[in-house]
């Protein structure tokens, strides 16, 4: 992260045949997708008519403040947790090796298999909140399940696996003998956790936080699994697949995946120069 | 109430540091043993063993990173075991330095200064005033990593001075450097003990160092406190076979002392039976087990005619041009070698007959252990 760069000068040529497959793979069905767009189904006349579609009909807009609305909450909040449990286990810890593991198992699962687990251990008759009731907490289930709440924990588990397998090792990445010196300088705990920790570490959280928060606004099978795809979890991939699959409408459908392309790419423009305002350089002194 | 204890134990500029029987372990290892050591106010105290011994070990004691196992930290013969690390008021130089990369210059030797509140101006005039000392004048706001290696060292000893600490910690600050630069440094070091007068503790593997910085010298080895002297005491006065082969000594003969005679030992090695004629000194008496050492440069080589005690046969077998003088190996016809470094370039040959001959003033007795 965030090394040197060195100039290179004929060497890009051994980045071409690299360049090829990714041409065919990306970039060419991106540009096919962008040109769909401008066309209406059946006729291949350019129009604006896709995205005056996706403009007024709320049907596709709302899209939009849903997908946000649920992703934004809940990175903010997998940040909250990632970042704490790292930042306790990080240097040396007995069982550090079992909390690191425990937090970033679900990565291994994948999203279905969360959904499934969710839904088993939430649902009203399920363990959480059998528990609770029978404890006298509360007298109603608590609906986990198939709402915007489902969606929400999935997001959770998986982001907060995500971002903590990153945030490991960026603060193994901080020499111990940074805070140390701080505190031997006469540095409380806080104070040396404001001024010299958390600027050192800021930017590469800043960085996985912002790669966190654009891979689930692409959230689809835990807003279909867990969640309410008819309303409250209508994300855009929701809706995108609905057009392709259920009206094989692709024009609408890549008209969906190019505004969620340009909301990820606001979001990240927001992300990263809030990122810029900090120190971006090495947290090593060392060349 | 910290601040009030704080107040208590730090009157005076002067510290005067005490360890009393310290140890840590890790698991089950020992890093520090029962280690016990006075350093008087405005010392200059040079912690001196080879890699792993617990020097670190002790420092971070002092400095509060680590908690003792066992054992008492005092300053002023107040115990400090329970006061937090950042209210030690100790000035230190990590072996890396640990300068904070996300700062200036000036930024990092002010930030003691910061956590004092110490105000604007005076902040300034005091960091300003440090960086004239260690000569980074005109670097104040570069950033950390466009700095050289002895720059780099220069910063993290203005950060720690700045503050006016009670205590300097000083891990091996100069290892990184070359020759030259490590000889100015020690330079400017020596020059700064004596204008600033803080009790320092300096850590390194290099003798030369130590010899011409320390007040007072602790060798260790393997958690343990071998000797603690004055430089010359050290190195004229090895106590034990440790300290005088870790500080240069050569040429250890085993064995016992068995005879005294006019005011002189006689010594006979273990494995051999030789016997050698030694001064008697007053730590010693016969019937002791110790070791005979002589450095490289006090052997003699006689080719003439010479009779008397200490002469021993034997024959050239290598020899390797030093510098300013020749080293020898000199084999007996039992096998056992002696080096005798010779000044002048090659005086004698490989093959060649010599006799030895180890002047009874110039042998050292020391301990075994
Ligand atoms: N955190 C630790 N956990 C376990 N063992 C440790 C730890 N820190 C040090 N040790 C051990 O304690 C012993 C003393 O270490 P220390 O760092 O004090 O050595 P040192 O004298 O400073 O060596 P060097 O000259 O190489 O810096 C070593 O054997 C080391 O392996
Ligand atoms: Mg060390």
């Amino acid at each position: 992260m965030n090394r040197v760069v060195f100039a290179r000068k004929r060497d890009y040529l051994f980045f071409l045949p690299s360049l090829v497959p990714l041409l065919l793979l990306f970039v060419y069905p991106l540009l096919k997708g962008l040109v769909m767009t401008f066309q209406e189904t059946g006729s291949s006349g350019l129009t604006l008519h896709n995205y005056i579609e996706f403009f007024t009909n709320p049907r596709y807009y709302d899209t939009i403040f849903r997908t946000l609305y649920l992703v934004i909450p809940a990175t903010i909040i997998e940040l909250i947790i990632a970042f704490g449990i790292t930042y306790f286990i990080r240097g040396k810890m007995r069982g550090k090796g079992i909390i690191a593991g425990l937090t970033i198992f679900p990565l291994t699962l994948g999203s279905i298999i969360i959904d499934m687990g969710i839904i088993s251990f939430f649902k009203p008759t399920g363990w959480f909140n059998t528990v609770l009731i029978n404890i006298g907490l509360i007298d109603e289930p608590f609906k986990l399940v198939y709402n915007y709440w489902g969606t929400f924990l999935a997001l959770i588990i998986l982001g907060v696996a995500f971002m903590a397998s990153n945030f490991v090792g960026i603060m193994d990445y901080i020499d111990p003998n940074l805070e140390q010196a701080a505190r031997s300088l006469g540095a409380s705990r806080w104070i040396t956790f404001k001024r010299v920790y958390f600027p050192l570490i800021r930017s590469n959280v800043l960085t996985v936080f912002a790669l966190n928060l654009i891979m689930q606004i692409g959230v689809y099978s835990s807003a279909v699994i867990v969640g309410n795809p008819a309303s409250e979890t209508r994300t855009f991939v929701v809706v995108a697949f609905e057009e392709a699959m259920r009206n094989f409408n692709y024009n609408m459908a890549n008209t969906v995946a190019i505004v969620m392309g340009i909301t990820q790419i606001v979001i990240l423009g927001i992300v990263f120069a809030i990122r810029k305002r900090g120190y971006i350089g090495s947290a090593s002194t060392f060349k | 109430m910290i601040q009030v204890e704080r107040k208590k134990i730090f009157t005076g500029n002067s510290t005067r540091v005490e360890l009393k029987n310290l140890t840590k372990k890790f698991g089950s290892t020992t890093a520090v043993e029962n280690a016990s050591l006075e350093i008087d106010s405005g010392e200059f105290m040079t912690l001196l063993g080879p890699s792993g011994c617990g020097k670190t070990t002790i420092l971070s004691m002092i400095l509060g990173i680590l908690e003792p196992t066992s054992g008492e930290i005092a300053f002023n013969g107040q115990p400090i075991n329970h006061i937090d690390m950042s209210k030690r008021d100790i000035g230190m130089v990590f072996q890396n330095y640990a300068l904070f990369p996300h700062m200036t210059v000036f930024q990092n030797i002010a930030f003691g200064l910061d956590m004092r509140k110490v105000e604007k101006e005076e902040k300034k005039k005091r960091v300003r005033e440090v960086i004239k000392m260690v000569q980074l004048d005109g670097l104040e706001d570069r950033f950390i990593k466009d700095l050289s290696g002895g720059q780099q060292q220069r910063v993290a000893l203005a950060r720690a001075i700045v503050i006016r600490p009670r205590i300097l910690l000083l891990d091996e600050p100069l290892s990184n450097l070359d020759a030259k630069l490590r000889k100015e440094m020690r330079t400017q070091l020596k020059k700064l003990h004596r204008e600033l007068d803080i009790t320092t503790i300096y850590v390194t593997h290099d003798q030369e160092e130590a010899l011409s910085l320390s007040t007072k010298i602790t060798v260790m080895s393997k958690g343990v406190i071998q000797q603690i002297g004055a430089p010359e005491e050290i190195f004229r006065r090895p106590r034990n076979y440790f300290v005088a082969n870790f500080i240069g000594y050569g040429n250890f003969l085993k064995g016992k002392l068995v005879d005294e005679k006019n005011g002189q030992f006689i010594f006979e090695t273990t494995k051999d039976s030789l016997r050698l004629t030694v001064n008697r000194d007053n730590k010693h008496q016969v019937g002791d087990q110790v070791f005979l050492t002589i450095k490289p440069e006090m052997l003699e080589i006689v080719t003439g005619e010479k009779t008397g005690v200490n002469l021993l046969d034997g024959e050239i077998v290598t020899s390797d041009y030093i510098g300013s003088a020749t080293g020898y190996e000199v084999q007996m016809e039992n096998g056992r070698t002696f080096q005798v470094n010779v000044p002048g370039l090659n005086p004698y040959a490989v093959g060649q007959k010599v006799k030895l001959y180890l002047d009874p003033a110039k042998i050292l007795i020391v301990d075994e252990e």
